[in-house]
């Protein structure tokens, strides 16, 4: 195996791995606030990659724009879906609250089908140009995109933690949430700023990978569990785990391209999902915070 | 000797829950285990009932090591127990709930079962005039329709040890089974204890109530820390000066 | 009315229903209620009773089917032969899988049984010499019972409808058995299960084969009353929806089951103006019933039989 080929894969490992890194970090952001785990996570990215594709190519908005209209507009569907139904059953067993997640998922995916039909969509590149060569590899300006786009915005994530006021009252919801209560911070607040923020970084995740990828009204499911599969792979942790397991599953699945027909290429993910789950639930990196997280999960 | 506690040790992380315990349980006899909060006396339980293997250290049964294996062995075995917090299924009746206790007594698969087979038959007749025995010695039989979320917390532990008696156990492990209960009910609870040690069930009992068990116990075992404290009869561990600072210590901490 | 009675009249009803409604559509849609009803009563003891759910009956349905498919088409074994084996191999597979993935519980226990489902169907599509890949296998031959061969609706109605009616009316005598009784301990307290002498993990992967062979049935059924199979009807969305149709339905109850069955069969065609995307309305009643009255609908007639005649409230709400 030449240099070359390794260095591509490590480059569409890294490119795919920060989209299912971003996926992973809006798990963790609603279920550090919750306890629950958003089966319609993944319909948030495709959602993402649809509603832009319409934007620019039928109703030819400029890409900007389409993007933070987009992404403000799937966040806002996010926070919706709290106000309309999670925030009402918050009481409920784990079962049921798959099972209403599981609702918005096929929900949301069936209504993408009837709007915009079965066939993969497509936008145009951000920048049009030509691929740079590095070592070899092949990385098109999307990818560059994807990468850096995404490294902001976990820098940003990162950034409102520590510094804002609101970010630091997330902080400590997610750290002990009685706690946070009873020190007056509004709680369901920050529920609903959770499923906000994680909608919005699904929706930017999805929309930077379609010039790549396309966008296919179904994607979102398989997509949730390798997102899940990132956190699980890095630990529930509030950042660094989703980071580096999507990171790892991302370099995982493209190396399994030299191995196995393409066709498998989405189960490698599954697998993993399987053995991280089986072997350690609670993460490469889980420490006792993640501990108690893999407690409420294996609820 | 019929139970025995040899050092027994659990580990958590970087904590002894328990230390080298060591005591032996006459059989057919009440043992009382008493201790402040975090003392490892639902820990040690969890060891005796198989919820928890010992880090080091074994629990045997007439010279036969009964810890470390799977959890559902101790019915079998011949251990029964009650929890802290209490174990029942909510949404099934008081009936159904004792009746589960029958379990290892039913003869026959799923299949004996589906069709009345005179095997299971004949041992789910069996089964339900046990529960019924049960669910009458603790006052319960009227209420065996109701849904067990409507008992009261002092039925609620009551029908705990109606279930831990159907499974026909030599022991039967009750942990803070006094907790929450008025006096009737601790009274009650006391009569039950003793008919068990009449049918020659040997009986542990964790207690919070030192009074109810000073009355009850043949023996107190006295656990701090992870640790034996103390062991004896009611009035020595009573009496004695290192478990009165083991109290009085908390209390004023 | 006992409910064994109950049973009886709506399998005799149901089985005259024909009579009625004989164009040849609707006796398609009932021949899926049929099929269907035998998935939704393995989902429903696995998940209402034994309180394990499972996103990857779409796996066991696709066993089933093109197990005995293949052998049908490869080996000339007779499809009545064939459903055996197909649904003693999902059943397997289900006991094999279901050891150590039981272990894991609520979310962990979703992903990995979707997962599961979603690896079978990629198993199906790249192994192209025994499954036909996506354009999977045609020409499997009907049901040939000797003196009467099963192939057009009605006769599948039969069929279907009476091993339907056969595995209902089991169910509905298991879940009062011993062994019901085990499954809803371990349901609602595995520790006071397994205090009992509950053998957590074997009960467990026990009735996951118990459900996966009947999902494997289905799939047979399936498979020989289309005469063709492709990877498109094993998806996702098929173990989705059939968990949803069952939750609507009501999970603690065998009714429930046949409510969701009938309901996951005839949706489609009643929302046949939104063709495949007819799950919204799987996913719309979801949402909004959950909402409000997590028990499904067998509880929210429960509440309203209760309301309307309060002693025959007597009569075992719910839990048949």
């Amino acid at each position: 195996m030449s240099i070359a080929t390794i260095m591509q894969f490590i480059v569409s490992g890294v490119t795919i791995g920060s989209v299912y890194a971003l996926v992973g970090l809006g798990f963790n952001l609603i279920f550090n606030a919750t306890d629950i785990i958003n089966f319609a996570q993944g319909e948030f990215v495709m959602l993402g990659g649809v509603l832009a594709a319409i934007a620019i190519t039928q109703w030819h908005w400029p890409t900007a724009v389409a993007l933070i209209a987009v992404a403000l507009a799937v966040g806002g569907l996010g926070a919706l879906i709290d106000f309309a139904t999670i925030s009402r059953v918050r009481h409920a067993s784990v079962m049921t609250l798959v099972m209403i997640t599981l609702g918005i998922s096929v929900f949301l995916k069936t209504g993408a089908l009837l709007a915009v039909g079965p066939n993969p969509l497509y936008f145009p590149p951000f920048t049009q140009g030509l691929p740079l060569r590095f070592f070899g590899a092949v990385i098109q300006l999307q990818a560059l995109y994807v990468v850096v786009i995404g490294i902001v915005l976990m820098c940003l994530l990162q950034l409102f933690y520590a510094r804002s006021s609101l970010g630091r009252e997330m902080l400590a919801c997610a750290i002990d949430r009685e706690g946070a209560y009873l020190m007056g911070i509004d709680v369901r607040l920050m529920v609903r700023i959770s499923f906000f923020l994680s909608a919005l970084l699904g929706a930017i995740a999805g929309a930077m990978i379609t010039p790549l990828t396309n966008a296919t009204y179904d994607e979102g499911f398989t997509l949730a569990l390798k997102g899940f599969a990132a956190s699980a792979l890095g630990g529930f942790g509030l950042s660094s785990g989703a980071i580096v397991g999507g990171l790892m599953l991302g370099l995982i699945e493209s190396i399994s391209v030299a191995f196995l027909p393409s066709g498998w290429k989405d189960s490698v993910a599954l697998i993993v999902l399987i053995v991280v789950l089986m072997a350690k639930p609670s993460g490469l990196f889980g420490g006792r915070q993640e501990r108690r997280h893999t407690e409420v999960l294996a609820r | 000797m019929f139970l025995e506690i040899a050092s027994a040790s659990v580990r958590f992380g970087g904590l002894w829950a328990v230390k080298d315990v060591s005591f032996d349980v006459d059989k057919g006899s009440i043992t009382a285990v008493i201790g402040p909060n975090g003392a490892g006396k639902t820990t040690l339980f969890n060891v005796i009932s198989g919820f928890l293997p010992p880090t080091e250290g074994q629990v045997r049964l007439k010279g036969r090591v009964i810890s470390g294996r799977p959890t559902e062995d101790s019915a079998r075995i011949g251990i029964a127990r009650t929890f802290q917090t209490p174990e029942i299924c909510r949404d099934m009746t008081v009936l159904d709930n004792v009746l589960v206790g029958a379990h290892l007594h039913i003869r026959g698969g799923l299949v004996a079962q589906l069709l009345s087979l005179p095997r299971s038959a004949g041992s789910e007749r069996v089964a339900r005039s046990a529960a019924r025995e049960a669910l009458e010695r603790t006052n319960l039989w009227a209420a065996r329709d109701m849904p067990a979320a409507a008992l009261p917390l002092g039925k609620v532990r009551l029908l705990e040890i109606a279930r831990a008696l159907m499974t026909r156990p030599r022991i039967v492990l009750l942990d803070e089974s006094a907790s929450g209960l008025n006096s009737q009910e601790r009274m009650e609870l006391a009569s039950l204890i003793r008919q068990m040690r009449q049918q020659e069930i040997t009986v542990l009992l964790i207690e919070h109530n030192v009074q109810f068990v000073m009355d009850l116990a043949d023996r107190v075992v006295v656990l701090n820390n992870g640790k034996l404290l103390s062991i004896g009869a009611p009035a020595e561990v009573r009496a004695n000066p290192t478990v009165i600072t083991a109290y009085l210590g908390r209390q004023q901490a | 009315m006992s409910s064994t009675q109950r049973a009886l009249l709506i399998a005799f009803v149901w089985l005259v229903l024909p009579v009625a409604f004989n164009q040849s559509a609707t006796l398609n849609l009932l021949v899926f209620s049929d099929i269907n009803l035998i998935q939704a009563i393995g989902l429903s003891l696995l998940f209402g009773y034994a309180g394990q759910i499972s996103l990857g009956q779409a796996g066991f349905y696709a066993i089933g089917a093109y197990v005995s498919s293949a052998l049908a088409l490869r080996t000339g074994l007779p499809p009545i032969a064939g459903m055996f084996v197909g649904t003693i191999v999902a059943g397997a597979v289900g006991y094999v899988i279901g050891r150590p993935v039981l272990r894991l519980r609520g979310y962990y226990l979703a992903m990995v049984t979707a997962a599961f489902g979603l690896i079978v169907h990629a198993i199906i599509v790249e192994w192209e010499d025994v499954t036909g890949g996506y354009s999977g296998l045609t020409g499997i031959p009907p049901i040939n019972l000797g003196v009467v061969t099963i192939d057009s609706p009605l006769r599948m109605f039969y069929f279907a409808g009476t091993i339907a009616i056969i595995v209902f009316l089991l169910a509905l005598r298991m879940v009062r058995t011993p062994y019901a009784r085990a499954m809803q301990t371990m349901r609602e307290s595995e520790a006071a299960a397994r205090s009992v002498g509950v053998n957590i993990s074997k009960l467990k992967a026990e009735v996951f084969a118990l459900a996966a062979g009947l999902s494997g049935l289905a799939g047979a059924l399936y498979a020989h009353y289309i005469g063709y199979i492709s990877p498109d009807s094993f998806t996702i969305d098929t173990s989705i929806n059939l968990l949803l149709a069952l939750v609507i339905g009501g999970v603690g109850s065998i009714w429930g089951a046949g409510i969701g069955a009938v309901l996951l069969s005839f949706l489609p065609e009643w929302l046949h103006v939104l063709k495949s995307a007819y799950g919204i309305a799987f996913g719309a009643i979801v949402i909004v019933l959950l909402t409000i009255e997590p028990g499904g609908l067998v509880a929210i007639l429960v509440s309203i039989q209760e309301r309307l005649l309060p002693k025959a409230a007597l009569d075992a709400p719910g839990k048949n």
